[in-house]
């Protein structure tokens, strides 16, 4: 008899979804699934738009992470308007991006992940969360809200507002950077670093402490890993090619252009859920299981390419081995990451060229069909147009990070079941707090955009069931 | 830089209709500051934590926001003004508190908060576009009006402390 567990809705993340997991006549743990149940039909709607539309439109997609979508929107433009963009707005290009990964991954790991690093997977869910983190060290929480806030002013000083700021266009960006943003950004700087460092040294300590098991247990299995990387393959976030390493380090492709996305990626569907399970092609479907971003990144890249972060990547492969298989690990690589951003706007910000010269070139449509990528705090974003003479959308496919990521989580959670739930599960089941706590905590890794990756809305509330083999429910429990 | 002492925070999406008429009251009440005094206005889609650093800042606090009024059929509902506490409480994300919880935040993270009020003005109609409807147009001199008073008498005495 088969038996499913279901935890709806998950908490702390972006969106709306419930698990299920589901045993099999012995008992045992047959599958997890980790269900997407909004739609918002972005790739539909925006059919008929022109194409100078699509970077404020599919902006709108996410709160949190719209520069990422606005960037590959950008870039698709750019291929359509068969344009190269002026250097200076290349790199303005660049120092956005990297001020979005920097507070988006800020908020993952100081918000939304640090009240289960600090105040413990049994602690009472009531005060696992960023009040009781607050309570528990004001300090780290205080540090984190500012780092935070800086990523979040650079994307302001650079496109006139916080959130869903039109600034990156196709053939580039509207303006420069003023100076006086210029100069406030390189003053903040040792502030920022100074919260990295006062994390990172929190971070390995759990580590080598009470996270130990989660680092081992957590997600942990063979997988590729795709991201961009630049010409000597290093650690890339805008521009670059593919490149997809196999949990030996063995380069399994390398140089792919997203032109061909539709070559080496798959997108297959499943009846329960409205998010795509991408794969990488030649291994079929599920064996394509890939990961993609923070944690596939490190792994991608040959280095980083900046001192501090190359020491503080070299610290990571020494802890987890040159390719990092846990789940878990995506929450120290963003910290590598956050490193990696800051270094990287500290080298833009030093060049006085940002605030002056052309920003944008001009053309009328040159092509009707374009891939855009970039990379997103959450990994690898393509965004695919087809448009008509008169530059009118006539077919959108998205692919969005957390969906690449989206094989992986299932498979993630069940990992952390078995791990947790004593086999044989009995006909008669209490589903302890500590399952749902860790389930969650496994699917948080990813850092998982639903509201991305599905283009859908709403929060995350968390409901979890127990169903035998003929779908027969046999527990289940409710977080708000 | 002398910190503002007062703080209007307009709350909305000026592209969905009446959900922008937080973002159009705050910055009236920019123009209608007096030159000396130290007022601060902010616009927001939402309220984020990184706020709670702006309310430890100053003295009293003006939310203004669109409000969905759960009131029986046939009942006209009026602009509000209300005192807010500090609220502890978790409702899910963290990108978008409500001012309760934003309150809270600065007097854990800053040990202080201000002393915060809500003006709430009935929305009607929150569909894409920059018009407001024509129930909330009528009401606006009812909310300009407490706005006006809140400055006068709230903003104004702080300033004067």
């Amino acid at each position: 008899m088969t038996r499913t567990i279901t935890i709806d809705p998950v908490t702390r993340i972006e969106g709306h979804a419930k698990i299920t997991l589901h045993l099999d006549a012995a008992g045992e743990l047959a599958d997890a699934r980790f269900h997407v149940v909004e739609y918002r039909g972005f790739e539909k709607f925006c059919e008929g738009r022109p194409f100078t539309e699509m970077a404020g439109i599919t902006a709108r997609i996410c709160g949190i992470c719209p520069v990422s979508h606005l960037l590959a929107a950008a870039k698709t433009g750019d291929k359509l308007l068969a344009v190269q963009p002026p250097p200076v707005a290349c790199r303005l290009r660049r120092l956005l991006n990297l001020a979005q990964i920097c507070q988006s991954h800020a908020l993952s790991f100081f918000h939304l992940s640090s009240p289960d690093f600090l105040l413990g997977w049994e602690s009472d869910p009531a005060c696992r969360n960023v009040f009781g983190l607050m309570a528990a060290n004001p300090d780290l929480a205080r540090a984190g809200i500012r780092l935070r806030q800086f990523g979040q002013q650079v994307l302001e000083l650079l496109g006139g507002r916080k959130i869903h700021a039109a600034w990156a266009v196709p053939g580039g960006v509207r303006t420069p950077l003023k100076e006086e943003a210029r100069i406030w950004i390189l003053e903040q700087l040792p502030e920022a670093r100074a919260t990295v460092e006062l994390a990172l040294r929190m971070y390995k300590q759990l580590l080598d402490g009470p996270l130990e098991q989660e680092q081992r247990s957590f997600g942990n299995f063979p997988s590729l890993f795709l991201s961009l990387v630049n010409a000597e393959g290093q650690w890339e976030c805008l521009d670059g090619a593919i490149r997809i390493v196999d949990s030996e380090g063995r380069i399994v492709a390398d140089g792919l252009s997203e032109d061909d996305y539709a070559s080496f990626l798959g997108e297959a569907v499943e009846s329960w859920s409205y998010l795509k399970f991408p794969y990488y092609k030649p291994h079929g479907y599920p064996n394509g299981l890939y990961r993609v971003g923070p944690l596939a990144r490190l792994n991608v890249c040959s280095s980083i390419g900046t001192p501090w972060a190359d020491r503080e990547l070299a610290a990571f492969r020494a802890r987890n081995g040159r390719i990092a298989n846990s789940s878990f690990a995506y929450h120290h690589a963003r910290l590598v990451e956050i490193v990696a951003c800051l270094e990287g706007i500290e080298q833009l910000v030093s060049d006085g060229s940002l605030t002056t010269g052309r920003t944008r070139a001009r053309a009328s449509l040159n092509a009707n069909e374009a891939v855009g990528v970039s990379e997103a705090p959450r990994g690898t974003l393509f965004h695919h147009y087809r448009v008509d003479d008169d530059g009118l959308i006539t077919r959108v496919n998205l692919i969005i990070a957390t969906g690449q990521n989206n094989l992986a989580m299932n498979r993630t959670v069940a990992q952390i079941a078995r791990e947790v739930i004593p086999t044989p599960v009995a006909a008669q089941v209490e589903i302890p707090e500590a399952l749902l706590n860790r389930i969650e905590a496994g699917i948080r890794c990813f850092d998982p955009c639903l509201s991305c990756s599905t283009h859908a809305a709403g929060q995350m509330p968390l409901h979890l069931q127990l169903r035998d083999v003929t779908g027969q429910l046999l527990a289940e429990r409710f977080r708000q | 830089m002398k910190p503002a002492s007062a703080l209007v925070i307009g709350i909305g999406n000026r592209l969905r209709g009446d959900d922008g008429v937080g973002a159009l009251l705050a910055e009236q009440a920019a123009l209608w500051a007096a030159v000396d005094d130290p007022l601060s206005v902010r616009c927001v889609q939402q309220l984020t934590p990184e706020l709670a650093a702006d309310l430890a800042c100053c003295e009293v606090v003006l939310f203004i926001d669109a409000w969905l009024a759960p009131l029986p059929s046939g009942a006209a509902a009026r602009p509000r003004l209300d005192r807010l506490e500090p609220e502890a409480s978790e409702l899910g994300g963290f990108h978008r508190l409500p001012p309760g919880q934003l309150l809270a935040i600065s007097q854990m993270l800053y040990g202080c908060c201000p002393q915060a009020d809500l003006l709430r003005v009935p929305a009607h109609a929150l569909e894409h576009g920059t018009a407001l409807s024509g129930p909330l147009r009528a009401q606006l001199p009812a909310a300009q009006a407490l706005l006006h008073h809140w400055l006068l008498e709230v903003a104004c005495s702080s300033s004067h402390a």
